[in-house]
């Protein structure tokens, strides 16, 4: 080996390695790089109603068949004569409202392509609490015409029922969500995807809501588990009807009165349920409730104040059988409404 | 020949190892998952849910206090450490799921006011599992910071993954992370990527001390954790029901930039600890406990880590002396009464205090001071401002006879006077503001009315400036703060009117959701007021906010918060909102409160306890009725009146 053939060799490493240390960063990012890529192609802008009083006329959606159906958030922005998909190539199609289940707050749009990128249901993925997720939507509406979908990076930080105001929330569910630590509820987002960091779909991103509990506002997903069956149901054209709450309340439903139970002066907006006397011979003495007892569970919920435990009751029947926690002198006492002799 | 070749395979080995394949990358990203997971789970056993029922209605805005927030356990025979916010609204019972999933009660043993935690006690027949702590000296910002909550559910704790931003952040009170902090969160543990315990989480603010400061920013990227070494260390002292409180040494400072005026100060307290061992004015801080204080602000770090009943030891400057002080802090200091006067000084004099009114059953009026005295000497300090006037008033030992040296005529004469209490009423109509005779009209300055909006800021707001201001050579300020239920835009005519004659410009601000104020706004009434005061010169003395309903409430939080540039605050229908920290009253610092509501209303009723608080602080507080759901000619004449005699001394 000359001398000119080594400084050669020598020079020609040296200019391999300078390519090789800017391709190691790009390497240990590579599979979260190709990922993303991957899975945005498989979620679409939707554009429909909306635009009045604030509200947004757009949201997102993600491609689940090679025959062109998009899954998304049932909301307003679907009550529209037109609604518009653009897909992560930039290209329009005016979509059908195929069919909705509002127990679910979902939808399914069919557009009119084929061959289109798509997630496979069957490799759905139910991630743990502390897993590495990304989210996948248009929140803001901030990618336009063929500009990818905005992902953001977290992690699980929870998996519980959701705690969304009953009265007010637009959709009937109540089953477990994914809570995230990333922001990922914001206005567009809805109908948006979240998938493990192997990019297999994980839960479908739900419309921005307040927790019922403290009033934040939670980031969440409906976990894919639970979407399954309903989603196999809109794809063979079964579409669910809208649930009122309020018509699960049953026709007589539990009430103080009947119960026979008098509290503490309900003055505040959120005075304990302190026990101020049981009637005599009445449901609630059967019981063995006692005056100064602080109701503070009714099957299992927490009840923090007289309107919650109203309200908890509202959703009794009168003969269920219910179990009460109370407090009594500094001790948590057991106790059961209804229950059968 | 050998050397060159065997660098070369080393490069290239290194090449290789660098250029991981992809496979290998996202085993590291399995890896680090993993980590995350192991770390959570070393400490889960040591966190728990507590729930609280019961307690005192919610303020305005977000739901203070939660019904469910977490703890930390923090000792095996059932301590537990979580964070006062959870616990403001008082609850009546508390209950605590241990990690065995039996539900005990709980007890509020002690609160940690410096940095809002407060430790409970629950009963337990096992031994509980008390997590590892790292001290933050260990600490580094970018490492991995996990956050854990167990709002959510009562086995698994919920995970917010984040880094350390910074170790010593609100005044060294905690590690700021940029995990997603909030009340699903506060109380629990900050642990590093081994599973050791940095700290415990729960809002702070360095601008707003009170256990709701901070809250604002929740999920924001903006956290922080008290450091659990440090409290560890004063466990036992909660753990005897003694509440940490933080430290007063009782001094003011001069200057208002902290990160770049030294620590002289300006005034010491009466019966303050700095007071007690001989700290003086004009007297320079310039250590503490072996760490130097070169701004202010390092003083601030020094007494964000301490507590009441801790000791310092001060480093003093008295002219080219350097002296040592140990002072002992306080958690409270006697509350400061301002002593009054009852004179007004001339405001068309800069360099001299002239007295232009002498207020009826005023202690100046007692001592024989009259209307064109010229006060040159006030006890030691000679007086050449108002403001040296102000501060030598301010400073002087309360309930004693002061001497005063006048110039009347062309005579000296000395007189004494014993200052009295601010009282808590509307004085008497005085002058209005005339300008000094002779004095011409300054064209550069724009009169009437003006939009005016900051480009970052969503609340419309509108400025008007009297004709008036062309020649007085300081105006007073008045900023309306109304919201959907009270109104104030509908007398804007009024306030024009009377501007012109009380010499003061009109700021209205709307919140910026144009229905109700919300705490963050603090910030931007003060942006506003600071542009005003940017193009016109305003008497921070004779500024005041006036609001209504929330805006009232704005009013307070911005006075209590701003009082270099307010002094003045009427607050209608409104009181203090739950959670505020309430400063002292202070011998530089100074607001004076009116509370206006209707008789009998339920809003009286809610602000007398409060009014009665803030006078025990020795705040000067006028209670007055209000007739409708707005203000009339006759009140807003009164509140005008009100301001143009706060700068009364």
């Amino acid at each position: 080996m000359s001398r000119k053939h080594l400084t050669l060799m020598l020079l020609a490493s040296v200019f391999t390695l300078c390519l090789l240390i800017p391709m190691q960063t790009a390497n240990a990012e590579a599979p979260l790089r190709e990922v993303t890529r991957d899975v945005q192609r498989k979620v679409v802008k939707i554009y429909g109603a909306g635009g009045l009083r604030g509200l947004e006329s757009y949201q997102s959606g993600s491609l689940i068949s090679d025959k062109g159906h998009v899954l998304t958030a049932w909301s307003y922005v679907l009550d529209s004569s037109v609604i518009t998909v653009v897909l992560d190539d930039g290209r329009h199609f005016v979509a059908e409202l195929a069919a909705a289940d509002p127990r679910f707050g979902i939808a399914l749009l069919k557009i009119d392509a084929e061959n289109l990128p798509f997630f496979s249901l069957d490799k759905g993925v139910s991630p743990k609490v502390g897993d590495r997720i990304l989210s996948f939507s248009n929140l803001f509406s901030i990618a336009a015409g063929d500009e990818p979908a905005s992902v953001l990076s977290g992690y699980v930080s929870a998996i519980t029922p959701l705690e969304a105001r009953r009265s007010t929330f637009p959709s009937a569910y109540q089953g477990p969500v994914l809570i995230v630590d990333a922001i990922v509820n914001n206005p567009g987002a809805a109908g948006g995807v979240l998938t493990d960091q192997e990019g297999n779909f994980a839960g479908l991103l739900g419309k921005e809501l307040r927790s019922s509990r403290n009033d934040l506002w939670l980031n969440y997903a409906i976990p894919i588990a639970q979407l399954r069956e309903p989603i196999e149901d809109l794809l063979a054209g079964r579409s669910r009807p809208a649930v009122d709450p309020e018509k699960e309340k049953p026709l007589s439903p539990l009430t103080l009165t009947h119960l026979g139970l008098v509290l503490v002066p309900n003055v505040l907006d959120k005075t304990p349920p302190y026990v101020e006397r049981v009637e005599r011979d009445s449901l609630a003495e059967a019981a063995k409730l006692q005056p100064d007892d602080l109701i503070l569970y009714a099957d299992g919920t927490l009840i923090p104040s007289q309107k919650a435990l109203i309200e908890t009751f509202s959703y009794k029947d009168r003969d269920d059988i219910v179990s009460l926690t109370v407090l009594r002198d500094g001790q948590l006492v057991e106790l059961t409404l209804n229950e059968l002799k | 020949m050998s050397k060159p070749l065997s660098i070369l395979s080393c490069l290239l080995l290194l090449g290789i190892a660098f250029t991981a394949s992809p496979g290998q990358a996202q085993q590291l990203n399995v890896a680090e998952q993993q980590a995350i997971q192991s770390a959570v789970e070393r400490v889960a056993a040591s966190v728990v849910q507590i729930e609280t029922v019961g307690g005192l209605i919610e303020g305005g805005g977000p739901i203070e206090g939660a019904s469910r927030t977490t703890g930390t356990i923090v000792s095996p025979d059932g301590f537990i450490l979580s964070s006062l916010y959870g616990f403001i609204q008082e609850p009546s019972g508390i209950l605590v799921t241990l990690p065995n999933g039996k539900r005990v009660a709980g007890k509020i043993i002690a609160k940690d006011t410096q940095r809002n935690l407060i430790l409970l006690k629950v009963e337990t027949d096992a031994e509980l599992a008390v997590p590892e702590a790292v001290a933050r000296e260990e600490l580094q910002p970018g490492q991995w910071a996990i956050a854990l909550g167990k709002t959510f559910a009562k086995d698994v704790p919920a995970v917010s993954v984040g880094i350390v931003s910074a170790t010593h952040r609100v005044w060294g009170k905690a590690v700021q992370t940029d995990a997603k902090i909030s009340p699903n969160n506060y109380g629990g543990p900050l642990v590093d990527i081994q599973g050791r315990v940095i700290g415990i989480l729960t809002p702070l603010s360095p601008q707003d001390p009170g256990a709701t400061g901070g809250f604002e920013w929740y999920d924001s990227g903006i956290g922080f954790a008290v450091p659990l070494t440090e409290i560890q260390r004063r466990l036992d002292t909660l753990k005897e029901g003694q509440d940490l409180k933080p430290g007063l040494l009782g001094i003011n400072l001069k200057g208002n930039d902290i990160v770049a005026d030294p620590a002289e100060i300006a005034a010491v307290r009466y019966n303050s600890p700095a007071q007690a061992v001989g700290i003086q004015e004009k007297d320079i801080l310039i250590g503490a406990n072996g760490r130097p204080i070169e701004r202010q602000a390092q003083l601030k770090h020094i007494l964000g880590e301490a507590y009441a009943g801790d000791t310092l030891e001060f480093k003093v400057k008295r002219g080219e002396e350097e002296l040592t002080f140990n002072v002992t802090l306080a958690d409270e200091l006697i509350p400061y009464e301002r002593p009054y006067l009852g004179i007004l000084l001339d405001r068309n004099t800069l360099d001299s205090a002239v007295v232009s009114h002498v207020l009826d059953d005023s202690a100046a009026k007692t001592s024989g001071v009259q209307v064109g005295d010229k006060i040159i000497k006030y006890n030691d300090t000679e007086i050449d401002t108002p403001q040296t006037l102000r501060e030598a008033v301010a400073t002087a030992e309360p309930e004693v006879a002061h001497k005063l040296v006048i110039v009347r005529g062309d005579a000296e004469q000395p007189l004494e006077v014993t200052p009295q209490g601010v009282p808590s009423e509307f004085l008497a109509n005085v002058a209005t503001p005339t300008a000094p005779e002779g004095v011409e009209a300054r064209e550069d300055i724009i009169t009437g009315d003006s939009d005016f909006q900051l480009a970052e800021e969503k609340n419309n707001a509108r400025l008007f400036v009297p004709e008036s201001a062309k020649k007085l050579p300081s105006l007073g300020l008045v900023v309306l703060l109304g919201d959907a239920e009270f109104k104030l835009e509908k007398q804007w005519d009024t306030w024009k009117k009377l501007a012109d004659t009380f010499g003061y410009a009109v700021l209205e601000i709307q919140p910026a959701s144009e229905s109700r104020w919300t705490r963050p706004e603090i910030s931007v009434v003060r942006k506003m007021i600071d542009r005003v005061r940017d193009n016109y010169n305003i008497d921070a003395t004779r500024t005041i906010a006036v609001g209504g309903k929330s805006g009232g409430a704005m009013a307070l939080l911005h006075g209590f918060e701003n009082r270099d540039v307010q002094t003045g605050a009427v607050a209608i229908e409104a009181g203090i909102p739950r959670g505020t920290n309430i400063p002292d009253n202070e011998p530089l610092e100074r607001l004076e409160i009116v509370f206006m509501n209707p008789e009998e209303s339920d809003s009286a009723k809610t602000v007398a306890p409060q009014i009665e608080a803030l006078r025990k602080m020795k705040f000067a507080v006028i209670e007055s009725q209000v007739s409708g759901s707005e203000l009339s000619e006759a009140e807003i004449e009164a509140i005008s009146n009100w301001l143009n005699t706060l700068d009364r001394i």
